[in-house]
């Protein structure tokens, strides 16, 4: 690929590239340096690009993603929090989890969009780029896998993982505006739901 | 069919990664016992919906980030090679040169007169002398160009302008009051100076209505005819023109006619769309 040609089609990207790179330094400079250095490294390693039919998107989010590591693990000096470290040991699947089922049609959307956004925003980085990569870039499970670097059976246990803590917040808040959830058994949602206004 | 498989198959399909006949068969076998699947995909289709919303919603790249990697990214070229001047066996052979120069310029200076409209700019300056260009180009660096497009175009423009791939050297770029007040780049072909090439660039929004160039459409490639008087202009006689975002682009090529594929070639690196050009009469 030509110089010329990968720069066009490296820049095109830059706005996807700096959004990832915001919601994993959740600072707009460190977002800033980040971007700054995945397009250099980009541009040092252009030769090694090679279109695979995923663009040059996957390739770019890749260089932003170790970059991003390799900091995190410079800056980490002392042993790392016990939530972290079971949080690592708990990757795989626990058989038999449940996917909560529930309506949520029937709730009002910038309510959850609020709460959902906290949500998402207390949940660990690892939780957070995979639900970037899935839900706003679009990417299929192989695609993220390559960019984290992990296995695809990672990659789905993580996004389990962070649809159900994000379903469990959704949850509590449909039962707070009084909405029942269908997985939940009948005398616990009795004993949980407020009182029938009618 | 086991939990694990059963909540595994209904993650999938919500994120549309089934894909083998076996595998979307076992799935409506599924929902086909279980209604409860049907709404866990749509629960899970919802919440990837609300996602994006939250998560995707525009971000606006500091203008201060791009022009920064874009500087950095010009700079990254490769170094120039260390001009004439500076080489120590360049003074004493200097003097020779000098005195050859002397003897010659009257020679050339006599030859000139006799084949450009304007001896001002001289033969390497045709294309300047006949759009009204000053011939004062200023050589600047890729990293000053870049600079002034991303002023003048902001996040508009995001093509390259480089063609040292396909033997054209970038030379300068300068302000065309002539050519509906736009920027023009210069380019010289590196084996022979003598030809050149200039891109004009401006910003739609800065054409007049009536202009015809004011009627081009995104996504074609135009051409001027060889007896265009559009604007008032003979310079714009064969040129190509395209729109791309909100950027209008005129390009010109001195070379002969047999070099119709190479000017298509430059065109295209410079973000002119494939296919048939259209005439502009």
């Amino acid at each position: 690929m030509q110089r010329d040609e990968f720069e066009i089609l490296a820049l095109e990207h830059m706005e996807s590239v700096y959004r990832m790179a915001l919601h994993l330094t959740r600072h707009a400079d460190d977002a800033s340096d980040l971007v700054q250095e995945t397009y250099l490294k980009a541009l040092r390693a252009a030769e090694s690009f090679e279109e695979h039919g995923g663009g040059i998107r996957p390739w770019l989010f890749k260089i932003l993603h170790n970059a991003f590591y390799t900091k995190v693990a410079k800056a980490q000096r002392g042993p790392i929090s016990v939530e972290a470290f079971h949080g690592e040991e708990s990757e795989e699947l626990r058989p038999g989890e449940p996917i909560p089922a529930y309506d949520l049609a029937s709730l009002d959307w910038e309510h959850v969009d609020g709460r959902l956004k906290s949500a998402i925003e207390g949940l660990s980085t690892e939780y957070r780029e995979v639900l970037l990569l899935w839900g706003v870039e679009g990417m299929k499970y192989r695609e993220i896998a390559l960019i984290m670097g992990v296995p695809i059976g990672t990659i789905m246990s993580r996004l389990h993982r962070a649809r159900g803590i994000l379903a469990h917040q959704l949850s509590s808040l449909a039962r707070e505006v009084g909405f029942r959830p269908e997985n939940v058994d009948s005398e616990e949602s009795s004993r949980n739901l407020p009182a029938d206004p009618d | 069919m086991e939990s694990l498989a059963r909540d595994q198959l209904i993650q999938r399909a919500a994120d549309g990664e089934l894909t083998t006949a076996e595998e979307l068969a076992a799935f409506e076998r599924h929902l086909a016992e279980s209604p409860a699947a049907g709404v866990a995909v749509e629960d899970l289709r919802r919440l990837r919906a609300a996602v994006q919303r939250v998560l995707g919603s525009e971000v606006e790249v500091p203008a201060e980030l791009r022009e920064r990697i874009q500087r950095a990214m010009a700079a990254a070229a490769p170094v120039p090679v260390m001009p004439l001047y500076r080489r120590r066996w360049f003074v004493p052979s200097g003097l020779a040169a000098g005195i050859l120069l002397l003897v010659g310029v009257s020679f050339v200076f006599s030859f000139l007169t006799n084949n450009v409209t304007d001896v001002k700019y001289g033969s390497g300056f045709r294309i300047a002398s006949e759009s009204g260009v000053p011939a004062d180009w200023v050589t600047q660096s890729g990293n000053d160009a870049s600079g002034i497009l991303y002023d003048r175009f902001g996040s508009d423009y995001s093509n390259g302008f480089s063609l040292k791939a396909y033997g054209y050297d970038f030379k300068g770029i300068k302000d065309d009051s002539e050519m509906f007040a736009s920027l023009a780049l210069h380019y010289e072909r590196s084996t022979d100076p003598g030809q050149q090439a200039v891109l004009w660039m401006v910003q739609r929004s800065e054409v007049k209505p009536d202009s015809v160039i004011a009627e081009l459409n995104s996504g074609i490639a135009y051409q001027f005819s060889d007896t265009t008087t559009a604007d008032g202009t003979e310079i714009l006689r064969g040129c190509l023109a395209w729109q791309k975002g909100e950027i209008i682009y005129i390009f010109r090529v001195d070379a002969g006619a047999d070099e119709d594929e190479q000017i298509g070639r430059l065109a295209r690196a410079l973000g002119m769309p494939d296919g048939e050009l259209e005439t502009i009469p």
